[in-house]
């Protein structure tokens, strides 16, 4: 717990730091991106690895939240810091409508019907033309005067920040501590009076606000949203950074993201052999390091005799 | 009425090959429990290869046909023992993750080798109408429909009748049983998934010949196979020819009378329904668990 | 506490059934246990004991009959809710959530103590931190008095199956249950550990929890413990008193050991 906390502390002030020791705007641009990763993974995160469910429809909550900045901005002409917190809370309302579906399912059904409501989204996005413009997208999204990558940064930072502070705030409490129980142990969890539903549902309508913001941010950003936000790529993206960093942590998916987003950069100009490694990784890591890289730090850790929170949920017994 | 009935023979058709295309899914899950994120990749790559024994080897149809099979047969059965042997026994999560980095895999390698242009399957024989009644239907579509019902009873009565058959039914009741029986399991396993992913691959080429093979069109198909697979009930085959027709027809329907831009939506919104209300699928019995 | 008061049941069970498709596992089994009593539900395999402990936690709807927790109709009410009215169940084969360490299995027990809003979650005040250090202590305390202060810090798969025993029941006392059913706490235990667990057992009553239910396989530990004793067979009670009166009835014998030995 102060490991953890102190680990994410550190990594705050040197992200506080970064855009006075770096000015080149392509790093800084990249920078800008990660974080943008580090709060969606952050934010699948408490799904993927805190309730153990596997949702496989989180761009549905980062295509809310970019559509309704996009349409705020574009239509009334609202700035950056109320679309922002207003997509959060329009992609936290979506997520408890699917949660309110989806949750009662388990497994393979979850993981089908959570990616049917995001192509069910892509769908509308592509076809709703009098509102979405179709798949031509809403470009043209105002940037509310900040004209500086370097401001972008710091937007993109602090809601980082906020999205961690949330998370770590959700984790390490009581509810916390109950979508773990029902991660772990369905049965015992309802036994200590753990309502399964209403635990999943928290740290599922939190992740969908998280998105939500990321998604706002991401709007003004780029300037442009089409109904690519929605799609596959942008999923298996996120799930990798949580994979890979270890699900069921709050420093793996910074880790994750950071990594993820140098080498997408990196491997930019050819996406079908970025997409061709990402899907040998994500192979790769289920089969040799099922915990992700701070799964295997915890691991040598353990062996010192400290345990932290993991991950992997527990094989369920029929009562 | 006719303008009906041409619908729902367009449902008909369109319903088997959904039928067709679900086989696969549905025979890996009911028997092994695996939740194949892949099955639409699979798919594809019968569409691909039959593609390529087509157009490029110059192979007649069926012949092509048996190559390709044979060719997904291995590869299903090197999936299964490098791969999903790896993660058995072990939940329904980590299969579900490696198939899908395996589905990612094997769509960007196709895209990288082939290009995402659609490709055209010779067809058996030159494409003409046939006329039954007020309806039109292809020679084509019909000749897919009764190969996609000779695949899908041939499945059954291998399941059923053969000795492979039988020890899969054990392997799956109750494989240290069946080890001990002698039933070479692991062989089974792979078995099973090889007969999985040449279903697949075969629903992949005859409808290629139909409309065309794409690189990118295995996660569609994987859906569409999942909203069959869940209105039909997970692991039935009779479910699967079920739903596959429900689905055709709610979207000949939809597509006809309302609007033709939305009629992907049909499907999960059936899913989600059916999920809330039924969740055993349609028309499976309900199962008491204890 | 005057009589009129003793004769109210803690939990009251009125001819509970239940079938599974044709099968019925049990069938119009009624019982009651009294505040301050610890009770016995014995019976051979399959006798369905089990079944009957799904029932009465709301993990399975009875077919027939209904089930009043302090004078409460609970048939219908779902596992997490019974539980928040103060009946807590352990589960047959070891249920603790293994990969968390002894503490942490503990402290999530305690759930139902520091439940809070949204708000509290993320700007937590002063009241939040005492919950939290107070679960913090009561868990140290009950895990202390369980017997497993040096286990304080391992994960609960490292522990042996005796100390899992005792976790199970650590975190059921968590939840501060008024009554707590425990499904077959000494399985996998030999004589000796069973005796000292025994020992635990009457050590809770009046002071962690009102009353307790104990479904058990070893005899000797059912006969120490309990204050009465039930016994079903093939689905409905045999017998029922005290432990020297079902010990003693022929028809008991019979069910456990067969025809010849009666």
């Amino acid at each position: 717990m102060t490991l953890e906390r102190n680990t994410l502390l550190v990594a705050l002030v040197g992200a506080l730091l970064l855009p006075f020791a770096v000015t080149d705007q392509y790093l800084l641009h990249l920078a800008v991106m990660a974080l943008f990763y580090v709060v969606l993974a952050t934010s699948l995160n408490l799904v993927v690895g805190y309730v153990g469910e596997f949702s496989l429809g989180h761009t549905a909550f980062l295509g809310t939240g970019a559509y309704t900045a996009a349409l705020l901005s574009t239509h009334a002409g609202l700035p950056l810091w109320i679309t922002v917190p207003v997509a959060g809370l329009v992609a936290a309302a979506f997520g408890f409508a699917i949660g309110a579906i989806t949750l009662r399912l388990q497994g393979p059904y979850f993981v089908i019907v959570t990616l049917a409501f995001a192509e069910v989204l892509r769908l509308v996005a592509n076809n709703w033309i009098a509102v979405t413009n179709g798949p031509m997208g809403l470009a043209g999204i105002g940037q509310s005067g900040l004209t500086d990558k370097r401001e972008f940064y710091f937007v993109i930072l602090a809601l980082a920040a906020l999205a961690l502070y949330l998370s770590y705030r959700f984790v390490y409490s009581n509810a916390g501590r109950a979508a773990v129980a029902v991660r772990e142990n369905r049965y015992v969890a309802q036994s200590i009076g753990v309502d399964p539903f209403g635990a999943a549902m928290q740290a599922f309508v939190l992740g969908a606000f998280m998105a939500g913001l990321a998604g706002g941010f991401y709007a003004h950003y780029i300037s442009f949203v089409g109904p690519e936000v929605f799609q596959f790529a942008f999923m298996a993206t996120i799930i990798i950074m949580v994979l890979m960093g270890g699900k069921g942590t709050l420093v793996g998916p910074i880790v994750g993201a950071v990594i993820v987003t140098l080498l997408e950069e990196y491997l930019r100009e050819v996406q079908e052999l970025r997409l061709t490694l990402f899907g040998l990784i994500v192979m790769a890591i289920v089969l040799f390091l099922p915990n992700g890289l701070m799964g295997f730090v915890a691991r040598r850790r353990e062996q010192h005799g400290s345990t932290i929170l993991r991950n992997t949920p527990a094989e369920e017994k029929t009562v | 009425m006719d303008l009906f009935l041409q619908y729902l023979a367009n449902g008909l058709v369109i319903g088997a090959f959904y039928a067709l295309s679900a086989l696969g899914l549905t025979l890996i899950f009911g028997l092994m429990r695996v939740v194949n994120f892949a099955h639409g990749e699979f798919y594809m790559l019968g569409g691909v290869l039959g593609w390529f024994v087509t157009a490029h080897l110059g192979l007649n149809f069926f012949l092509g046909l048996a190559l390709v099979a044979a060719t997904m047969a291995t590869l299903g059965w090197l999936v299964d023992r490098f791969l999903i042997e790896r993660v058995r026994g072990q939940g329904e999560e980590p299969g579900i993750l490696l198939t899908i980095g395996l589905s990612i895999f094997l769509v960007n390698a196709t895209l990288l080798v082939v290009g995402p242009a659609p490709m055209k399957v010779a067809g058996a024989f030159a494409e003409g109408p046939v006329f039954i009644g007020p309806i039109i239907v292809t020679k084509l579509r019909l000749l897919a429909v009764a190969v996609g019902a000779a695949a899908i009873l041939a499945a059954h009565l291998l399941i059923r009748r053969t000795r492979l058959g039988r020890a899969m039914r054990a392997t799956f009741q109750d494989p240290m049983a069946a080890s001990l029986a002698g039933i070479r399991t692991k062989h089974v396993y792979a078995a099973t998934f090889a007969l999985g992913c040449t279903l697949a691959a075969l629903s992949g080429m005859l409808l290629a010949s139909v409309y065309s093979a794409q690189a990118s069109i295995g996660g569609l198909v994987s859906l569409k196979s999942f909203v069959v697979v869940i209105l039909g009930g997970m692991g039935s085959f009779a479910g699967a020819v079920a739903g596959g027709l429900l689905l055709g027809i709610a979207e000949a329907m939809w597509g006809g009378y309302v609007a033709t831009g939305m009629v992907d939506v049909i499907g999960f919104v059936l899913v989600i329904l059916i999920l809330l209300f039924r969740p055993q699928g349609i028309f499976s019995a309900r199962a008491e668990r204890a | 506490m005057n009589a009129l008061h003793d004769a109210e049941p803690l939990l009251r069970a009125d001819n509970l059934t239940m079938r599974f498709g044709g099968l019925t596992a049990v069938r119009d089994f009624s019982f009651e246990i009294m505040p301050g009593e610890i009770v016995g539900l014995i019976g051979p395999n399959g006798a369905g004991k089990t079944t009957c402990f799904n029932m009465l936690t709301g993990f399975y709807t009875p077919t027939e009959g209904r089930v009043r927790f302090k004078g409460v109709d609970i048939t219908n009410r779902k596992p997490f809710a019974i539980a928040r009215m103060g009946l807590v169940r352990s589960f047959q084969k070891t249920n603790v959530m293994k990969r968390l360490t002894v503490f942490e299995n503990v402290l999530t027990g305690h759930y139902l103590d520091g439940r809070q809003s949204l708000l509290e979650t993320f700007l937590p005040g002063e009241r939040v931190r005492r919950a939290e250090r107070a679960a913090r202590d009561s868990a140290a305390t009950i895990i202390e008095m369980m017997g497993l202060g040096r286990r304080m810090n391992a994960p609960a798969h490292l522990l042996s199956c005796g100390e899992l025993r005792l976790l199970e029941v650590a975190v059921a006392l968590a939840a501060k249950p008024t009554l707590l059913m425990l499904d077959e706490p000494a399985a996998g235990l030999n004589s000796h550990e069973a005796a000292g667990f025994g020992e635990t057992l009457r050590t809770l009553v009046g002071r962690y929890v009102q009353s307790l239910l104990v479904v058990e396989h070893n005899m000797g530990l059912v006969m120490s413990v309990s204050d009465r004793v039930v016994v079903l067979n093939f689905g409905q009670k045999l017998a029922e008193g005290r432990p020297h009166e079902v010990q003693a009835n022929p028809d008991v014998v019979e069910a456990y050991l067969g025809k010849a030995a009666a």
